[in-house]
């Protein structure tokens, strides 16, 4: 029992990034139907910015305490939002008329672009980077399952940031210009809604819920390097999918139940059934239910 | 309608996929050609006038310089360049310099037999090649087939010599030696009972945990046998079940970035059992990390590495002068170098096949002591040894046998 709730606490810790990254590839896919493949690579670039943002406070002696670790994630979650809307404005837009493939062959070359300007990049590198700050492993007993802070606070930001992020898109204007947007583009345009600014809007929400996950993955498992967005990226796409792409809740749905299907598929099976399990149900849910768990549910895209 | 168009899509790149592949097997067979006057020029090397001064000769270099394992890459090609610099500053060989071209295998087959097809194209004469022994076995064929000789600085699957091709020689002792040390230290130093293995499905990290199972047979029972994914960093579900399992001793098996964050993790998770890793983990990173206070204690099963060897102490201000902090695999790297350049000179001709077969021949000193090859094209004599975090540091606790 106690070993099932301790993997039910990893599941949602892993299910907390996977859900913060596929945010970012369902709101995308939501306005302009893009799979942005690059998007795990905002991830990682998320994680690169915090680092040298806690390194920056770590020289003026404000990096390792909560106020440092919080002011290092939202310059992060800025530097890479801002970096998302460049992505769209220099590599997307151009080709908004296209058809489909080809900003989707651009995503995966955008994607690698991101990837090799970090590794040839002095101060990050091809090596791995340990982060400056990372989080204790001090927590409480309960019920024989220690729970350490760490988990609760990734939890709870998490869930905070997604939160924040439903209300956002659901009650602000903004919000519903975008979703306005991801109904009809050329509607919305008619009716005076700044589609390209909607659209970026959109990249730069998607890029700093990556960034916060970036961020939150350095801090927890100590260690970044410039291909860590490949695997989450793959994997937050499998978990929009899961969910529902275009719809948010999905994502967020999505992310948990890939984290709690790859931790039993793990301890159930073994280490290397691990992806199996994941994308089986990937696979599964493609068969039988093509458009997510959530897919259907909301009219909207979003 | 789609799918149709899907298919034909989908032709056409398996035919222009297929395209490069006769290219590829085209080019080796026209590069062997000069290859039948190499027995003759082998067995009078002394009678050769210097070879005529026609350019440079060029020497290719297949490792991984981009991709999780770049860091080593970037060490090797460091160790090779300064060796080839001294030796060109010293007049080059046969009167001519040496000079590296390289290529980037990314620690992944299909960029490796890229790699290996495109060096074999050009005008090089042997080959120093290998840290990830995955993505160096499917090349050797290719170098096999172009007669070209290949000093291996790191890879060292047991695999990588049971091709039979003459070609191939590691500097590095295999995974059999490796294996045999990591199983006797964890019963005999650390009285493990129960022992619980760690892959990462790759052909070098997998070989050497199947390996130390056949080698704790009858003297540990293996409690666990699990995979990760390379790239991966949530480990935690797998050390959550190994903890259910009570395991003594945890022997990791692949590389450094999963190694650290395994141990950490197993910390974090409340496992206590003796952790082991391989040399694939043998980097100071490794303790970074895991964070000092996880690592302590922690054992590593590796070839020597630069610190280790008795010929290091002036080398290591040499390097560290030009490049910084050496890595596992420098020394090493900087040998092979030394390898080719002698098998050259010897040979006295640039011609592939009489240079494989002086590299076959070699018997030099080495930074790692002496080098010359068994007839299967293992190091002779190869050993491992077995260091201990203590303090933060690396720390030899089993040297050399002899």
């Amino acid at each position: 029992m106690s070993q099932f709730l301790e993997q039910l606490l990893n599941a949602l810790v892993i299910g907390s990034f996977y859900a913060l990254v596929a945010l970012g590839y369902s709101m995308v896919y939501g306005i302009i139907r893009l799979i942005n493949f690059a998007h795990g690579d905002l991830y990682m670039l998320g994680a690169f910015f915090g680092y040298s943002a806690l390194l920056l406070l770590g020289r003026i002696s404000l990096g390792s305490g909560v106020t440092g670790v919080l002011l290092a994630m939202l310059i992060a979650m800025g530097m890479t939002g801002g970096l998302g809307v460049l992505v769209e404005r220099v590599a997307y837009r151009p080709l908004r008329g296209a058809p489909r493939i080809i900003p989707l062959i651009t995503a995966l070359g955008m994607s690698l672009f991101l990837e090799n300007a970090v590794m040839v990049f002095k101060p990050w590198g091809a090596s791995f980077r340990v982060y400056p700050v990372t989080l204790g492993r001090a927590g409480f007993d309960l019920f024989g399952v220690h729970i350490g802070y760490a988990h609760l606070a990734i939890f709870a930001m998490a869930l905070f940031l997604m939160v924040g992020l439903h209300l956002f898109v659901e009650r602000s204007t903004y919000g519903k210009a975008m979703r306005a947007v991801a109904f009809d583009l050329e509607a919305a345009q008619l009716m005076g809604i700044n589609a390209n600014r909607m659209i970026s809007l959109g990249f730069f929400l998607g890029s700093i819920m990556a960034a916060a996950a970036g961020v939150m993955a350095g801090l927890y498992y100590g260690q970044i390097n410039f291909l860590m967005g490949f695997i989450v990226g793959l994997k937050a796409f499998t978990a929009s999918v899961l969910g529902g792409i275009g719809n948010l809740p999905g994502a967020m749905v999505g992310g948990m139940l890939l984290g709690v299907l790859e931790v039993f598929g793990t301890s159930s099976v073994g280490g290397q059934w691990k992806d199996v399990f994941a994308f089986g149900a990937l696979i599964l849910i493609l068969v039988f239910k093509p458009t997510g768990l959530l897919g259907e549910r909301t009219a909207g895209r979003m | 309608m789609v799918p149709f168009r899907n298919l034909r899509r989908l032709s056409s790149l398996l035919l222009a996929l297929a395209l490069v592949v006769l290219a590829g097997c085209g080019s080796a067979p026209s590069q062997q050609s000069p290859s039948p006057a190499g027995g003759g020029t082998q067995t009078q090397p002394s009678d050769q006038a210097p070879a005529p001064a026609e350019g440079d000769i060029v020497i290719g270099a297949v490792l991984p310089i981009t991709g999780g394992s770049a860091k080593m890459g970037q060490d090797m090609q460091n160790s090779i360049e300064m060796a080839f610099e001294e030796i060109n500053a010293q007049g080059g060989v046969l009167g001519r310099k040496l000079k590296l071209e390289v290529q980037d295998d990314a620690c992944d087959p299909q960029s490796a037999v890229a790699a290996a097809n495109k060096i074999v194209s050009m005008n090089v004469v042997a080959v120093i090649s290998g840290y990830c022994s995955g993505a160096f076995l499917p090349t050797e064929a290719i170098y096999h087939n172009a007669g070209m000789g290949v000093v291996v600085p790191a890879a060292n699957a047991v695999s990588l010599t049971e091709q039979g091709y003459e070609e191939i020689n590691l500097i590095n002792a295999t995974n059999r030696d490796q294996a045999r040390t990591a199983a006797d230290y964890m019963v005999n130093q650390w009285g493990a009972k129960k022992v619980a293995l760690i892959h990462d499905n790759s052909a070098f990290a997998r070989e050497l945990a199947e390996l130390t199972r056949e080698n704790l047979e009858g003297l540990a029972e293996v409690v666990a046998f699990e995979a990760i994914t390379p790239g991966e960093k949530d480990f935690s579900a797998i050390l959550t079940s190994i903890k259910s399992k009570e395991p003594d001793a945890i022997y990791f098996t692949a590389y450094y970035a999963e190694g650290g964050l395994i141990i950490k993790q197993a910390r974090g998770l409340g496992i206590d059992a003796k952790i082991m890793v391989g040399d694939g983990a043998n980097d100071p990173t490794l303790v970074e990390i895991a964070g000092a206070e996880n690592a302590e204690g922690v054992a590593i099963t590796t070839s020597p590495g630069a610190f280790d060897f008795t010929g290091s102490s002036d080398w290591i201000p040499r390097y560290r002068e030009k490049y910084g902090e050496p890595g596992p695999y420098s020394v090493h790297a900087y040998d092979a170098a030394y390898v080719v350049a002698e098998a050259i000179k010897q040979a006295g001709t640039t011609d592939r096949a009489a240079v494989a077969k002086a590299i076959r021949n070699i018997n030099i000193e080495g930074i790692s002591g002496p080098i010359s090859f068994t007839e299967t094209g293992n190091r002779k004599d190869g050993y491992f040894i077995v260091l201990e975090v203590k303090d933060g540091e690396f720390t030899v606790v089993q040297g050399a046998p002899r």
